[in-house]
């Protein structure tokens, strides 16, 4: 994929573009949007086209405006395995992004680049780095060393050191598209409306519920942890240094950690959005402005029963699992009392 | 060379060129006159205001050939090495990464050595803050007594976090907020620089938006100009930033006013669409009633706000759409959920949860005027308290209509509260039943019942703390579970719940009681009763409210435990066989 095909993001890339058409590329930019697999695109592309070796179009400046996708520098930035492309993500267990990851980028940074033209540094979510690896950053992100692109993605840009923000260009890409409904959320939500439809059997329709929920999450963990197992270099070498092997295996069980967490949230957001449709039904809001509009019947019949009152309390009450959920509690306590909490 | 950003590229080079900053650099510069040069000194600042900067040139100050002085030649050797960031003894320190006692220990070890070339041995250390509190300790020594050719400079963004210890052995210097005024001096001086033909209007927009910091005015310049080319116009700036979102907060907020909700969410839609920051638009939603509660305090006085005329005209008018206490109840809400957005997951549902609430809180009365109006009546009654109004107030249940939100409560406070009282299944008159002949009244038996079962049982109390007492007759006491409670119902309608209940009532009254627990249904009180007198066998079928999926319980019916009889077919039942075989159980008692 090319910049040119990010149709939906075209007022950010027009920026981008115009910057590089102008030789007026910053060194560090911070791309704030809803989707972060879509930054990450943007970012990607991005460098790309500052390292393509042929590029379709060039700009006064010099620098491309786009890239081929089919040189070997494309190509290795695509597969990841760029040698002066960088990315941090969150990989410790809490989520975060620690002060030793970004101490590694920024040695990186300061070393010239080994093959394409610039050093990308990209750091997803970077929302998630805690304020010791933030502060870090700082000095590196004000003034690299020439030929440095830096990259913040963030969906929440608010949460961020704002010494941080203060030294990116921000960008703001693309407005909120509604979230599409994929097959597997499709089921989660039908189920959960089933539940909700059958005839109440006092407390037992909380334990399904929480049944469905805890099932639900360890089919996400154990998919998860296929996923990440089988990118794991754990299965490419098995004779290794043990502490080397210890080492990966610690990698792999805090980013398995770290991406159960992400999908459970996810999780979450889903049935708080719906819940959100359930109650703003009650207020005669027209179809386009619900989130899941594929569900209006059942939500509707749903939200006849619980009420405004009722919808809202779920609501908040699921904001408020997820905020606990970030924390340390224990995950299956939490979720019985919501679910014993929900109005049903 | 590569394109260097504008605030790295005007990154001023003397004290002359520092923005805002006059009481800074004039005690630096009277300082170096003098020669009076402290060893340790600490800037302190919000980000983008020139910390650093100030370090660097004071740096220079100190070390140019013949200093120190103010007015270092350009293209001193000493000064363009610490411009470039490799002089030897200018040693800039990222405190963020370097923060552990390791680090400054190896510092400590260099700081005895003279400095190469220069005249001081310099160590800037930005960031100074997230030196660990290990690290500040084993710098205190030497900071306070360091050689003669060691200065340090310390910058921070947050001074709290620097120990006593340290900020006691420093010089500090505050830096503020640039104004508006000189960041607009500034850009227009930027952009005659770079060739640049930006609009007055754009400046300010800019400038505005940029809070006070030079370095955020700065990027977006750089931005806008990256994006427009040769000529950037107020639109263009207002378009980038998304601060176009202004007429947009107007109609959101005169949707506030004039309760408009389908309104309200239309506009949240498209804001987010638009990819604007939810918690920005809060905030300046807040911003804007801000400025409505200060128009409606002032008299109408646009003196005290900084406002274009667009804005001035529509604060005029929407400060006549509501009363005083309607605008404070909203921007108390507003300001409130603007707080809580901050943390909120999905910033989007906060702020439509936050925005229906402010359109509850236009009619919201104040706790107050509640009060009043309360005590009024009371006293209005209680001269004439014979003819006790036939009303439900004394009758209200512990804990009346669920209020959804105490706004919403307030709201309906003054009205007569609704008695969500509810059908009794014996169906007894309603005098009777407020006026039991046994001396205990519901209203003192439940408290005192509840305190007795708490004694006997912990579990069974918390259940009765979401029951209402119905009805006590003939010493038979009724009590209630609302739908929402009906989980809690079944756990307490057990043989062994109704009699922890019947003992416990027995205590209180000092002789024999029985009860019965029943389901209820809230809003139905007043036509069940009727419905009860049209059709003994039905509740009216009509028009269920939606609220009511699971089947109301038939009000009228008479009372269902024919128990006794039913007892023996119970027992023959085949299901209820099996079920006695497979626990091992007897039958002890069958309830309804």
């Amino acid at each position: 994929m090319s910049l040119a095909e990010l149709t939906d993001q075209r007022s950010a890339v027009q920026i981008l573009q115009r910057s590089l058409d102008r030789g007026r590329l910053g060194h560090a930019y911070l791309f704030s949007g809803p989707d972060l697999d879509l930054l990450e695109v943007l970012a990607s592309n991005l460098a790309r086209t500052v390292n393509c070796l042929h590029p379709p179009q060039a700009g006064a400046g010099g620098l491309p405006l786009d890239c081929c996708d089919a040189c070997a520098s494309c190509r290795k930035i695509q597969r990841l395995s760029h040698a002066d492309v960088h990315y941090l993500r969150p990989e410790s267990k809490l989520r975060i992004i620690t002060i030793d990851q970004v101490r590694q980028l920024n040695e990186a940074i300061h070393l010239k680049p080994g093959e394409g033209r610039y050093k990308v540094g990209i750091i997803q979510a970077a929302d998630r780095l805690n304020p010791e690896a933030g502060n870090a950053f700082l000095k590196t992100l004000e003034e690299p060393p020439g030929q440095s692109l830096l990259m913040l993605l963030s969906t929440d840009p608010g949460r961020m050191l704002e010494t941080l923000v203060s030294r990116c260009l921000v960008l703001p890409v693309a407005g909120e598209t509604m979230p599409r409904l994929s097959p597997a959320e499709r089921k989660l939500l039908d189920q959960f409306i089933q539940i909700l439809a059958t005839p109440r059997e006092g407390i037992w329709t909380r334990y399904r519920l929480l049944g469905l929920w805890i099932q639900e999450l360890a089919q996400v963990k154990a998919a998860v942890e296929k996923e990440l197992s089988e990118r794991s270099p754990l299965r490419f070498h098995d004779d290794v240094d043990p502490r080397l092997k210890e080492k990966w295996e610690d990698e792999l069980a805090a980013a398995i950690e770290a991406e159960y967490r992400r999908r459970r949230s996810d999780m979450i957001l889903l049935l708080q959005r719906w819940m959100r449709d359930l109650w703003l039904c009650g207020h005669a809001i027209a179809e386009p402005g619900l989130f899941y509009p594929e569900l209006a019947e059942p939500t509707k019949a749903a939200a006849g029963r619980l009420g405004e009152t009722g919808a809202q309390e779920n609501v908040r009450l699921l904001e408020r699992l997820h905020r606990i959920l970030e924390t340390n509690v224990q995950e299956f306590l939490a979720i019985e009392v919501t679910c014993l909490k929900m109005a049903l | 060379m590569a394109y260097q950003v504008i605030a790295r590229k005007y990154r001023p080079q003397r004290f002359a060129e520092v923005v805002g900053q006059e009481h800074v650099t004039r005690t630096l510069a009277n300082a170096i006159e003098r020669n009076r040069i402290a060893h340790a000194f600490l800037f302190v600042g919000p980000r983008g205001t020139g910390k650093t900067t100030i370090a660097r040139i004071f740096a220079k100050c100190l070390n140019c050939l013949d200093g120190p002085r103010l007015d270092f030649a350009d293209d001193d050797a000493r000064c363009q090495e610490i411009s470039e960031g490799r002089s030897l003894d200018v040693l800039e320190i990222d405190g963020a990464s370097n923060r552990g006692i390791e680090e400054i220990r190896e510092l400590r070890q260099t700081v005895k050595y003279a400095p190469a070339v220069s005249r001081f041995k310099i160590y800037i250390i930005d960031e100074v803050h997230m030196l660990t509190k290990e690290a500040f300790n084993a710098l205190l020594k030497t900071l306070e007594e360091p050689p003669a050719h060691v200065k340090f400079m310390f910058a921070t963004t947050e001074p709290d976090k620097v120990p006593p210890t340290i900020l006691s052995r420093c010089q500090r210097f505050d830096l503020r907020r640039i104004p508006v005024r000189l960041i607009v001096q500034h850009l227009a001086q930027i952009a005659q620089w770079e060739k640049i033909e930006v609009d007055d209007a754009a400046l300010h927009a800019i400038a505005r938006g940029a809070d006070g910091c030079m370095r955020d005015a700065q990027s977006a310049l750089d931005q806008l100009i990256s994006f427009c080319g040769g000529r950037v116009a107020e639109e263009d700036v207002l378009s980038m930033f998304g601060l176009a979102g202004r007429p947009q907060i107007l109609a959101l907020a005169r949707s506030i006013l004039t309760g408009e909700f389908q309104t309200a969410m239309r506009l949240v839609d498209e804001l987010a669409r638009a990819g604007k920051e939810i918690g920005r638009v809060m905030a300046e939603l807040v911003q804007h009633f801000h400025h409505l509660m200060l128009f409606q305090v002032t008299g109408g006085d646009l003196g005290l706000l900084e406002l274009t005329e667009t804005e001035a005209a529509a604060v005029a008018e929407q400060a006549g759409l509501v009363s005083r206490e309607s605008l404070t109840a909203i921007l108390e809400v507003l300001a409130d959920g603007e707080g809580r957005i901050r943390d909120a997951v999905s910033r989007r549902i906060a702020c439509e949860v936050v925005l229906l609430r402010a359109i509850e809180a236009r009619h919201a009365i104040h706790w107050d005027t509640v009060l009043h109006q309360l005590k009024q009546w009371r006293d209005e009654s209680s001269p004439a308290s014979s003819p006790q109004p036939p009303d439900a107030p004394t009758h209200a249940p512990p804990r009346p209509a669920p209020a959804d939100s105490h706004t919403a409560a307030a709201r309906r406070a003054p009205a007569p509260p609704a008695t969500p009282l509810a059908v009794s299944t014996t169906a007894p008159s309603a005098e009777t039943a407020r006026t039991p002949k046994s001396g205990h009244s519901l209203e003192t038996l439940w408290p005192r019942l509840i305190e007795s079962v708490k004694r006997s049982s912990r579990f069974t109390h918390s259940y009765l703390m979401q029951a209402q007492p119905v009805s006590f007759t003939n010493d038979l006491l009724v009590i209630g579970f609302a739908p929402e409670h009906s989980d809690t119902l079944g756990l307490v309608d057990t043989p062994r719940g109704r009699d922890l209940i019947q003992k416990a009532l027995c205590q209180v009254l000092g002789r024999d009681a029985a009860v019965r627990v029943v389901p209820i249904q809230p809003a139905a009180a007043s036509n069940a009763s009727e419905a009860s007198k049209a059709d003994s066998a039905l509740p009216a079928p009509s028009d269920p409210p939606p609220a009511a999926v699971s089947p109301p319980p038939a009000p009228s019916a008479p009372p269902a435990p024919s128990v006794p009889a039913d007892r023996d077919d119970f027992k023959n039942d085949p299901k209820i066989k099996e079920a006695l075989e497979i626990f091992r159980g007897q039958i002890v008692d069958v309830g309804p």
